[in-house]
Formats: structure tokens, C-alpha cells, sequence
């Protein structure tokens, strides 16, 4: 049972952003041995560059990384949240295998959204439409990949706040009345209502209190369980990481210092920055 | 009194000067070859203020020529003050004939309605557009809408339907339904009631919009297939004048106004003016034919 | 047969940069071989590295140079230098290694726990939890725990949900650190006879114990370490 290695969901090669105008030496001159994000020559800032990984299906990533570390930079680029300055990303499903999804119309990269990946921001209120009920929340994401049944809607949404442990009677709520968890968990039952392969998760229990998010990385980790869903989770946090992740990336200063086993970067970490972040845990 | 000659003398036949009548008449091309789709165009200045109109009377000078018959109703009916004031006001400005007989005119210029007589093959009917954008109530920024539309992304849309629904048992929307073009673009309609939103649907006239004040022009040309938003289990639906008739008529199949008299006393009499006296003469109309009119004979 | 696992030359140092890369030598060219549905006894002083060896197998620890040859059907592959996504597929479907501690999840029952490999393996919830409630009853714990919280456990407690979780579902190498510290006799014994049944399955067990106890009645043979090296 030789593993394939043409077997991965999500392929980034040479992912980069920089904002302002670099010149040839801004990666260069940048960097976790530098340890600066900002180019001395031209003022840009390198927020990541040269990013390379892949992502199998089923798998789960954790990106690790302080302030200024480009871990959600990534992510806001694979989700074409933000433009990118340079790169490949290769999403191993049909009909945009072999393209560069990075470079498709925006119509098609709306699309690949909609029916192929699901996103849960730090703060509900990026994921959320406060104006909408938690249930129209849902049935923005349904509508998006095709349902246009308001009775199958209702249900599915019925059945999805179920799932995350949301009493059913809120449904026709404003998530605006919720408390902070409880619009973590609206927000996950939308990303995952279109049975998404990829998942993004950017700092998701952040801000909450701890037996909050207990309870949400417990849901995640059985939701990823249930449905084999391959995520993405970003986090400075490294019990998040622990708790949720297969494999994990290392970033600072824009560039992957280290990649490994969730276990093995944690109990033996090779570089002298992770071996830093892993002694600090409290 | 000083006496205003610089109009008098002064203006071009139709009263806009021919280049903008150029420029107008050519995105109303584009607005006809991309059904549904909004189009930005000069909107010049008028006499008469933002808000009255000014977007239908650019349409209708831009294409009015001298062997056209003009008809202009608002809400219906043709001797309102303003219908009569932008009626007078391009007949001084062009000759033209002018009517109030909907089968005699060949550009019907309204606000609000459409006729209840149908239209025909040789027919242009302009609507004046307060907001031409139908995703305006759900988002705000014009940069947003674009992207919207141009991405074909309406689950906003969709949503807001689906709240109104959860609100109040039903789609609420009385005028103005939001329509899909072409099975392209969604389209405000301009405010008109649900009842006449059929009639866009596979017409034999050309259907031009203008909205002065946002200054866009958009078409709905002959024969296209305008459908309403619908949900697979929340179908659209015309307004519901049962119980009722017009008591001048007797009709009741046609879009009713509610009169309060002085005494009291509350009658209904049909809202388009012309096909109200066209009953009274017994000059028998001809209705428009769509399917939702056809079940309220079934169901007669 | 050729054996299910050849160590060659197998050696881990530990360089700590934060501490002025000071360098700690935790293997010094371990080599040995351990042929299918064996159970081998891991001994030694503490710091004397046998659990860095089985962290080593698992990967959980990166080994600086040698082999770490695991039978795959017909061929052998270098566990030391696969890539992390066969090393995953590993982990899931044959080599299970089970720490000296539980790991605790915050608010996740026991019987969750240890329900949970059969689950990830595609078998129904119910029948799953059927099954850990056996195989929970069997190590002696009380019914009234198994709803209840790990972390509010007491060590011989959270070690029975810890061997549960790491048999229930019988893998191809086992590696289990500890299996029987802080249990009372009578369930060493249990614990005893289930990896002795895992044995009678095919399992091949790698156990780090000091209990003379647990390595008189389990283990086929035994490999002493002492400084990072083999003595025999």
C-alpha cells in the first residue's frame, strides 16, 4: 500500500505576495534569517514567498506561525480572498485539474468557491451576514452551489446546526443575538453545507473562551472525521495544532522554516525557531 | 417679465443635441444586445429635476422621430399632472403627434405600469427607473453590485427572498419583482406591481429602461424570456383581486386601484385609464395573454 | 519470512539550538531485527533511549542517519525517510504506538476515546461503542466513568483508556510504552492476556517496560539499552 504521490487534492508551488513595488533582491533580503518581512531597498514588504506544499485528501495541515509569519496570507490566497503576486496552485479536481486555479476568470474562481471549498474567518462577522438569520446564513452557501428548494433548504440548514451543536430553534435568529461560540459554529455548519473537499480554518478559536473553544476544535475534529474533509488550519496556537493536525508548516518572516508530522514537530523540532516556539508553550 | 426665448429658438428637434442623441442611442444598442444588463450612459441635463423622470424622457427623445404617435401614462393613468407636463413637453419640443389610445402609439413612455391593452410588433414602451439596480437593497457599494453581476453571484439576492419568506410567509416584495433576464442578468423591472411582471415575458414590443438619476439605461428587446424569482417551492404569484370589481365596469380581471369617497364609501375602479374608458365605450381591448391571467379564468 | 522490522545502524542526536546548540546523544548505532507476531521487551535506565527508539519507528523523532526497514507485503520500506504522507497512511492503517501518558482531549468521553479507531476505520458508531464498552469492562473500569471526562481520571484510570484505544483495533506493529505501570496486579494481567491475544492475531509488539511482572509473562525476548546503545 505504497502511498501515491499523484495522489494530492491541492499542489502550491511558488507562492508569493508582496505588497508595494519589489525589486530583484526583495525576497532576497528578506526572511526568517534576516528577520524581517520588509525589503531595506525598496520598502515592500514580503508578506510570503516561495510557498511549496501539498495537500492530500483527507489530510489535515496545520500552519504555525507568530505575527507577520504570512500563515494567513496564504490561505486568504487560496480562498482568492487576496490577489497573489506570483505562483501555482493545483486543485486535483474536475474540471480545473491541470489549470492554475490562481489564474482563472473570477466568474470560475467564484465557482470553485461555491462548490468546491469552505472557509471559516477568526471573526464570524467576515464569514457571517448579520443582516441575514443564521438560516439564510446557510441558505446563502446552499443557494450558491445550487439548491433553489426552500423546504430542502430549511432541512439541510435544521440538519446542519444540529450537527454543530446549535439549538434548532434559532434558526430563523439573527447571529447577531448569538454569543461568540455559537456564531464560530453557524459558521462552520455554512462552510461545510456544500460538502466541501477543502476547508480553511484561519485562527477559528481565537478570542474564545477555552471551554468554548474546546467545544468548537472538538466539533471540527469530529466534523473532519465524519466527512474526511482535507483542512487547512491556521494557528499561532500550537495545542490548536496538536489537537487538530496530521502534518504541520512552520512559517516566519513570510517563509516555511520547518515541515513535518504534527508529533514530530512538536516533541523533535530541527530548526532553532521551531525548537524556540515549542519551548514556549505554557 | 422677462420673456424666456433661449429655449424657443434655440433647441434641436427633441430638444437634446445630436451628439448626446448619438451617444444615447448607442448604448441603448448595447442595452438591447446584452438583454438585462445595465449600461451606463451620459444622462444630460433637463428641464425638469432629478427623480421626474428624466431617464424616460432620454429614451424617448433619443429615439422619437417626427412620424411617431407619443402616449405617456403615470401609474396608469394619462391625465396626471406630470404625464400631461412631459406630454406637452415633447410635443413642443418635436411636432409629434400625441395619444392616449395604447393601440394607436408607436412610444408609450410610463411610470410604474404597464398597459393592460398588449402590445404589438411596431411598439417601443419606455419605463423611468428611479433604481436600476435590483441588488441595491442588498448591498450597498455600486463597485460590489458590478462584480456581482458580472460574476453572476445573486445568492444575496436569493437570500433576501428566502428572509422574507421566513419573515412573513411570504415574498413580500409588491413592486418592483426582480427579474431574470435572458437567464443571464437579474433586472429591477422599475416599481411596477407583480400583476403586470408577466407581460415582460416574451413580448412583441421593444422594452426600453432609464434611470436619469443613477444614468443607466437597460433593454428587454422582443420575444426574450424575462422570468420572475422563484424558489422551487415558493412560487411567484399576481396579485389576488378576488371578491372585488371595478364598479364602473364590472370587470374583474384587470389591475384594480382602491378609491376612498368622501362619504366613506370605498370602490374599486381599474387603475389603467385608457382601457377603463376603451370597457365604457365597448370598444373590447384586447388583454394581454400570460399564463397567470389564463388561471384566473380557470379558476372563474 | 524475513523479519516485519530490520534497525540498521540506526543513530539520533538531539541538537538544541536555544541552548547554544548543545548536541544529546540518545542512539548510538542501534541494529537489530524483529521477525513477525514477535513481542519484544524494551529495558533499560531512564535516558538510556528506548523511547526515543520507538519514537524513531514511529517518526515521531527524525533519526540523523541509519534504517528503519518495515515489511510492506513483498518489499521493505525506509520508515526513516518516507515522506509524511505514507508515514500518515502507516499510522492509520498498521502501526499504532501508544504513549506512556494518555493524551488528553478536553471534553471527549472515554468511551469516545476509545471508540474512535473503529470509527476513523469506517465501522458504524454504535457497533464502535459496543465494542469499547466491552473492551473497557474487561480492563476493570466502571461503567459510571466511561461517560466521563479523561483528564478527570486517575492515573491507572486514564492508563486503561490508554491500552483500549491503542488494541481496539488490532494493527500489524504495535509499539506501547509503559502498557502496564500504574495497574494494580490483577489488571497487568488482563492487559497481559489481551496483547498476548493481539500476538495470536499477528500483531508484532514492541513494549518498553521495567516491571519484571509484565516482561516475564509477555515478552518473547529482550533488548537492554544503555546510553543509547544495545547491550546484550
Amino acid at each position: 500500500m505504497k502511498h501515491n504521490s499523484e495522489n494530492w487534492l491541492l499542489k502550491v508551488e511558488g507562492l508569493t505576495k508582496i505588497y508595494g513595488t519589489a525589486n530583484a533582491n526583495s525576497i532576497a533580503k528578506t526572511g526568517p534569517e534576516l528577520d524581517t518581512n520588509i525589503c531595506p531597498e525598496t520598502g515592500s514588504i514580503v508578506a510570503c514567498a516561495d510557498i511549496n506544499f501539498e495537500l492530500y485528501p483527507g489530510e489535515v495541515l496545520g500552519i504555525v506561525g507568530e505575527s507577520g509569519s504570512g500563515k494567513s496570507t496564504i490561505v486568504k490566497m487560496l480562498y482568492f480572498d487576496l490577489e497573489q503576486t506570483s505562483g501555482t496552485v493545483l486543485f486535483n479536481k474536475a474540471p480545473y485539474v491541470g489549470k492554475n486555479i490562481l489564474e482563472q476568470t473570477s466568474r470560475t474562481k467564484r465557482q470553485i468557491r461555491n462548490h468546491l471549498m469552505g472557509m471559516v474567518y477568526q471573526n464570524p462577522r467576515d464569514g457571517l451576514n448579520f443582516k441575514f438569520t443564521s438560516g439564510g446564513n446557510i441558505a446563502e452557501k446552499l443557494i450558491m452551489a445550487g439548491n433553489y428548494h426552500v423546504g430542502n433548504i430549511r432541512e439541510k440548514a435544521t440538519d446542519l446546526l444540529h450537527k454543530t451543536e446549535v439549538p434548532t430553534l434559532r434558526l430563523d435568529d439573527l447571529p447577531a443575538h448569538f454569543s461568540g461560540g455559537m456564531q464560530q459554529r453557524v459558521q462552520i455548519s455554512k462552510a461545510i453545507s456544500n460538502q466541501p473537499p477543502l476547508l480553511f480554518l484561519d485562527e477559528v478559536t481565537t478570542g474564545l473562551d477555552v471551554s468554548v473553544q474546546a467545544k468548537v476544535l472538538d466539533l471540527i475534529r469530529v466534523l473532519q472525521q465524519e466527512l474526511g474533509v482535507a483542512m487547512i488550519v491556521v494557528s499561532h496556537d500550537l495545542s490548536v495544532i496538536r489537537m487538530l493536525t496530521d502534518r504541520t508548516l512552520v512559517m516566519k518572516n513570510g517563509r516555511i522554516v520547518e515541515k513535518g508530522l504534527t508529533d514530530q514537530i512538536l516533541q523533535d523540532p530541527q530548526h532553532p525557531y521551531t525548537q524556540l516556539l515549542v519551548s514556549s508553550i505554557l | 417679465m422677462i420673456e424666456d426665448k433661449k429655449y424657443e429658438t434655440q433647441y434641436r428637434f427633441a430638444f437634446i443635441d445630436e451628439a448626446t442623441k448619438k451617444e444615447i442611442r448607442r448604448k441603448l444598442l448595447k442595452a438591447i444586445a446584452v438583454p438585462g444588463y445595465q449600461v451606463p450612459y451620459s444622462s444630460p441635463e433637463m428641464p425638469i429635476a432629478r427623480g421626474w423622470g428624466t431617464g424616460g424622457l432620454h429614451v424617448t427623445l433619443a429615439i422619437i422621430g417626427p412620424t411617431d404617435i407619443f402616449k405617456i401614462i403615470d401609474q396608469g393613468s394619462d391625465a396626471s399632472v406630470n404625464a400631461c407636463n412631459l406630454r406637452n413637453f415633447v410635443q413642443t419640443m418635436t411636432g409629434v403627434e400625441t395619444t392616449l389610445d395604447t393601440q394607436k402609439a408607436t412610444i408609450i413612455q410610463t411610470r410604474h405600469r404597464i398597459t393592460e391593452e398588449a402590445l404589438s410588433t411596431h411598439q417601443i414602451f419606455v419605463y423611468q427607473v428611479p433604481q436600476p439596480e435590483p441588488l441595491r437593497s442588498v448591498e450597498r457599494y455600486e463597485n460590489k453590485t458590478r462584480q456581482m453581476h458580472a460574476e453572476a453571484d445573486y445568492a444575496k439576492m436569493w437570500v433576501s427572498l428566502y428572509e422574507q419568506y421566513v419573515r412573513h410567509g411570504d415574498i413580500m416584495m409588491g413592486a418592483g419583482y426582480p427579474v431574470k433576464v435572458n437567464g443571464r442578468y437579474i433586472m429591477a423591472p422599475s416599481p411596477i406591481p407583480k400583476w403586470d411582471v408577466p407581460n415582460l415575458n416574451n413580448s412583441k414590443a421593444i422594452h426600453l429602461f432609464g434611470a436619469g438619476r443613477e444614468k443607466r439605461l437597460y433593454a428587454v428587446p422582443p420575444f426574450t424570456k424575462v422570468e420572475p424569482l422563484e424558489f422551487e417551492d415558493i412560487k411567484f404569484h399576481i396579485e389576488d383581486f378576488k371578491g372585488t370589481a371595478c364598479f364602473r365596469t364590472g370587470n374583474t380581471k384587470a389591475f384594480l386601484d382602491e378609491l376612498y369617497y368622501d362619504d366613506g364609501s370605498k370602490h374599486f375602479v381599474i387603475n389603467d385609464s385608457n382601457y377603463l374608458d376603451k370597457l365604457v365605450q365597448k370598444e373590447n381591448p384586447i388583454q394581454h395573454n400570460n399564463h397567470y391571467l389564463n388561471q384566473l379564468d380557470n379558476e372563474a | 519470512m524475513e523479519p516485519i522490522l530490520k534497525i540498521a545502524h540506526l543513530s539520533k542526536t538531539f541538537t538544541m539550538h536555544i541552548l547554544q546548540d548543545k548536541v544529546i546523544e540518545a542512539l548510538v548505532d542501534v541494529n537489530f531485527n524483529v521477525e513477525a507476531g514477535e513481542i519484544i521487551g524494551l529495558t533499560g535506565k531512564s535516558g538510556s533511549g528506548k523511547s526515543s527508539l520507538m519514537k524513531c519507528i514511529y517518526r515521531t523523532y527524525l533519526s540523523n542517519s541509519g534504517q528503519i526497514l518495515y515489511r510492506l507485503g513483498e518489499n521493505f520500506i525506509d520508515l526513516a525517510a518516507e515522506d509524511e504522507h505514507t508515514i500518515i497512511d502507516l499510522r492509520k492503517n498498521e502501526i499504532n504506538y501508544c504513549a506512556q501518558f494518555l493524551s488528553v482531549i478536553p471534553r471527549v468521553s472515554a468511551l469516545q476515546i476509545v471508540a474512535q479507531p473503529l470509527i476513523k476505520n469506517g465501522e458504524d458508531k454504535e457497533q464502535a461503542t459496543e465494542k469499547a464498552s466491552e473492551i473497557l469492562n474487561a480492563l476493570g473500569m466502571q461503567a459510571s466513568l466511561w461517560s466521563g471526562f479523561p483528564v478527570t481520571f486517575s492515573g491507572g484510570e486514564q492508563q486503561r483508556v490508554n491500552v483500549a484505544k491503542a488494541i481496539i483495533c488490532p494493527p500489524k506493529l504495535l509499539l506501547i510504552d509503559e502498557p502496564t505501570a500504574s495497574l494494580d496486579l490483577k489488571t497487568k494481567n488482563i492487559v497481559i492476556e489481551m496483547l498476548l491475544s493481539l500476538k495470536k492475531l499477528g500483531t508484532t509488539i514492541l513494549c518498553i517496560s521495567h516491571d519484571e511482572h509484565t516482561l516475564e509473562h509477555l515478552v518473547d525476548r529482550r533488548i537492554h539499552l544503555e546510553k543509547g546503545i544495545i547491550i546484550n
